[in-house]
């Protein structure tokens, strides 16, 4: 009778305890997460820059991105911290991600400043709480120098007060632009800049195919970096191998040959079934005329 | 002697096959029984039908041409829809000329005599608008002229067009060559004007003489042996146009004979709502008999055992296997999306119509009928589950594409251009009938004349 007692409240309590986890749980769901916003700057070539956003949130015990989530973008602040330079309002694609150019309405306020802030402002919705995200980035750029023995050499400089200060410690990585992404230019993965903002790497990938004279296209990049954010240059160079079209490919007496080089075989097996399947169809068209002439015969007879 | 005396005015007595009763039919009475009439009430509703929905496709087809492809549902995955689920529905119903006129002519079988015509104008009407939902299916249409420029002989689609011309041209001399002893009974039956003029034009010259019959029974010889070699083909390349592919659900070397089996189904069952059909209306009784749907009942039970073979293999021996760039179509089939569509074709397409037609009682006019309407449906859906799943499981994962890219359901427009073009099809045998015997008037009344002699 005592033992069934226990048996009975153990049960009972266990039961207590998973409903009082499952609620735990089903009110940690019900909980608003939080709109996790982050802003990436981008600089192509020296000359091109764009500000990338990305928006995710903690959904399911774990973070996803947030796709539809309108987010405003502005270029620093004024004396209050209020936002000034607006450069345009974007929406979360599948990713969460989004981006936007720097318009050229903000060219002079570009030009006003050495460092600048970003910031991104999303308005309170339904699922998620108003943020403000900042991102403080300086003036960068990467210069790419080449020399006949095939050796590369990139420069990374600061703009501070009207000039280019060359920038030690920055790491840098020289590559080769492909069709799926960058290929490094030796086994080296990344180089750091000297005193003099410098770093060099040699080209080791003399057999890489390139356009039809050769060319490649030179990238060096630095990426994610907390002062200068994400820097990107490319230049086209002739080191490559010379990439040969395989002319004869199409013209082979082949299934994938084009319109006039069709097997021989199937040539004769095509042509032969249908000569003979059209003959045929003409002999019977000769005998329907024949049949014809037969008819007016006996029409003519009567 | 000439045919045409057998056209004696005597009183014939018929046997009928199953009733075991003898009916007596004269030659008046078979000719004046077979000849085409008007359309009543009922054939009118039927025709004004057809028309509309023929008007509502060539408006959809005309948003077609104006706004391009985007007005249908197919994007750049499932770039064929039910446009070319529909042109394989048509090559394969097409090829059941083939079997009724020719395979049971050549093994002398002559109680499908009356079901000839009624096989020929379907194939004739089916391979016509084949060719045009092609040509429908192409984004640019007055570009076509570039696949006899530039189309390569090692393309099957090039096979396909070579092909569907010679079948084409070899169905219409199939209906035309044995439809000319009836032009006479039809030109001597018709008063003149209107339908005369047609009947002189297309077979005035048929005199009945001893030659000419000579002549065109030699020809009927020859088409039905030249026809089986090309309905093979037919139906064979156009299996080719996705078993040359290397895709999940096409990659298989049953392709050619899978579609073949389908195809004589298919057939076989439109022959059984056509019989049911024109026997009712024209109350052909004494010509399309008992005994007819018994036998295409045995007929279509056969065929279906034979489809269903083919599927077993076409999808077993790959579940079986469960490779991996297949279990995604598979399981699509199966158990997802598409799996209520599957199951309805396997089971309502093939398996319940064969169960009932393996009873006697099943085999009769309206079980039959209601079975070939079903297998004739279970065809279509069929082949749209053989063109389209496929093309939504690509081996590569679809990356960074609209949603829409991802599923495909026909756009209004599809569906009106692919009901217009079936409503086309039947518009051409209800025209057809309107116009010529749909069972042929002369062989009837030589295989009576035969039979009483035999008996």
């Amino acid at each position: 009778m005592k033992k069934n007692i226990i048996i009975n409240r153990t049960i009972a309590l266990s039961m207590l305890l998973l409903s009082l986890i499952s609620a735990t749980v089903r009110a940690q769901d019900d909980e608003k997460s939080p709109l996790v916003v982050n802003l990436s700057y981008f600089t192509s070539n020296n000359n091109m820059q764009y500000v990338a956003v990305t928006a995710k949130s903690k959904i399911s015990g774990k973070f996803q991105p947030v796709k539809g989530a309108e987010v405003k973008l502005y270029l620093d602040k004024d004396s209050s911290g209020k936002p000034m330079g607006f450069i345009g309002k974007v929406v979360t694609g599948e990713k969460g991600r989004a981006a936007s150019n720097i318009p050229p309405a903000l060219a002079q306020l570009w030009k006003s400043n050495v460092n600048h802030t970003f910031v991104a402002v999303t308005d309170k919705t339904k699922l998620y709480d108003a943020t403000t995200t900042e991102l403080a980035v300086a003036k960068a750029r990467i210069t790419i120098d080449t020399a006949e023995d095939k050796n590369l050499t990139a420069t990374f400089s600061e703009y501070k007060g009207n000039i280019w200060v060359p920038v030690k410690g920055v790491d840098i990585k020289l590559c080769i632009k492909r069709l799926g992404g960058d290929l490094p230019i030796s086994d080296k993965d990344s180089y750091t800049t000297d005193s003099t903002g410098k770093v060099s790497g040699e080209f080791k990938r003399d057999k890489l195919p390139g356009d039809k004279d050769g060319n490649l296209i030179l990238v060096a990049k630095v990426e994610d970096n907390d002062t200068y954010g994400n820097l990107r240059v490319e230049k086209p160079i002739q080191w490559g191998a010379k990439f040969v079209a395989p002319n004869d490919f199409f013209s082979k007496s082949a299934l994938w040959g084009s319109r006039f080089h069709s097997p021989i075989w199937l040539v004769f097996l095509a042509y032969s079934i249908v000569i003979t399947v059209w003959g045929i169809l003409l002999y019977l068209v000769i005998l329907l005329v024949r049949i014809k002439k037969l008819g007016k015969q006996e029409e003519a007879l009567k | 002697m000439e045919h045409s005396n057998s056209l004696r005015k005597v009183k014939k007595a018929q046997l009928h096959p199953i009733h075991k009763e003898k009916v007596v039919l004269s030659d008046e009475q078979i000719i004046s029984d077979l000849l085409p009439r008007k359309f009543g009430k009922l054939g009118i509703i039927w025709i004004a039908i057809l028309l509309a929905f023929c008007a509502v496709g060539m408006f959809a087809y005309y948003r077609q041409l104006r706004y391009g492809l985007i007005v249908t549902s197919m994007r750049d995955y499932a770039s064929w829809g039910i446009y070319i689920s529909n042109f394989v529905f048509f090559v394969a119903i097409s090829l059941v000329g083939s079997l009724i006129t020719a395979v049971l002519r050549l093994t002398g079988v002559h109680w499908a005599t009356p079901l000839t015509r009624i096989a020929e104008i379907i194939a004739v009407a089916a391979i016509t608008f084949g060719a045009i939902i092609i040509i429908v299916d192409m984004g640019r249409p007055d570009r076509f002229y570039n696949l006899f420029l530039f189309g390569r002989l090692q393309s099957p689609i090039i096979w396909d067009v070579t092909v569907i011309t010679t079948y084409f041209f070899i169905s219409c001399l199939l209906l035309y060559i044995p439809l000319l002893p009836d032009m006479k009974i039809l030109l001597s039956n018709t008063k003149a004007g209107g339908p005369s003029k047609l009947y002189k034009f297309m077979g005035s010259f048929w005199k009945g003489t001893h030659l000419q019959f000579r002549i065109s029974k030699k020809a009927i010889n020859i088409l039905c042996i030249a026809i089986v070699p090309v309905a093979f083909s037919i139906h064979t390349v156009t299996s080719w146009l996705f078993a040359t592919t290397y895709r999940p659900g096409w990659d298989s070397t049953n392709f050619g004979a899978y579609f073949i089996a389908g195809a004589f189904l298919a057939g076989a069952g439109a022959v059984n709502v056509a019989m049911f059909v024109f026997r009712k209306y024209y109350k052909l009784e004494n010509y399309i008999t008992q005994e007819h749907f018994d036998k295409m009942g045995k007929i279509t039970v056969m065929l279906g055992m034979l489809y269903l073979y083919f599927n077993v293999n076409e999808y077993l021996v790959p579940y079986f296997k469960m490779k991996k760039p297949e279990v995604a179509f598979l399981d699509s089939l199966f158990t997802g999306s598409f799996s209520i569509l599957f199951w309805s074709a396997i089971f309502g397409g093939m398996i319940i119509p064969m169960i009932v037609l393996l009873f006697k009682k099943g085999r009769t006019p309206l079980p039959m009928f209601v079975c070939g309407i079903m297998i004739v449906v279970g065809a279509w859906f069929k082949r749209y589950l053989i063109v389209t799943p496929t093309l939504l499981q690509p081996f590569l994962p679809m990356h960074n594409v609209p949603e829409s890219y991802k599923h495909y359901f026909p756009s209004w427009e599809e569906w009106s251009i692919a009901l217009a073009s079936l409503s086309g099809a039947l518009l051409i045998i209800t025209i057809f009938v309107r116009f010529f015997p749909i069972i042929p008037i002369q062989e009837t009344i030589i295989e009576q004349h035969e039979k009483e002699h035999h008996h």
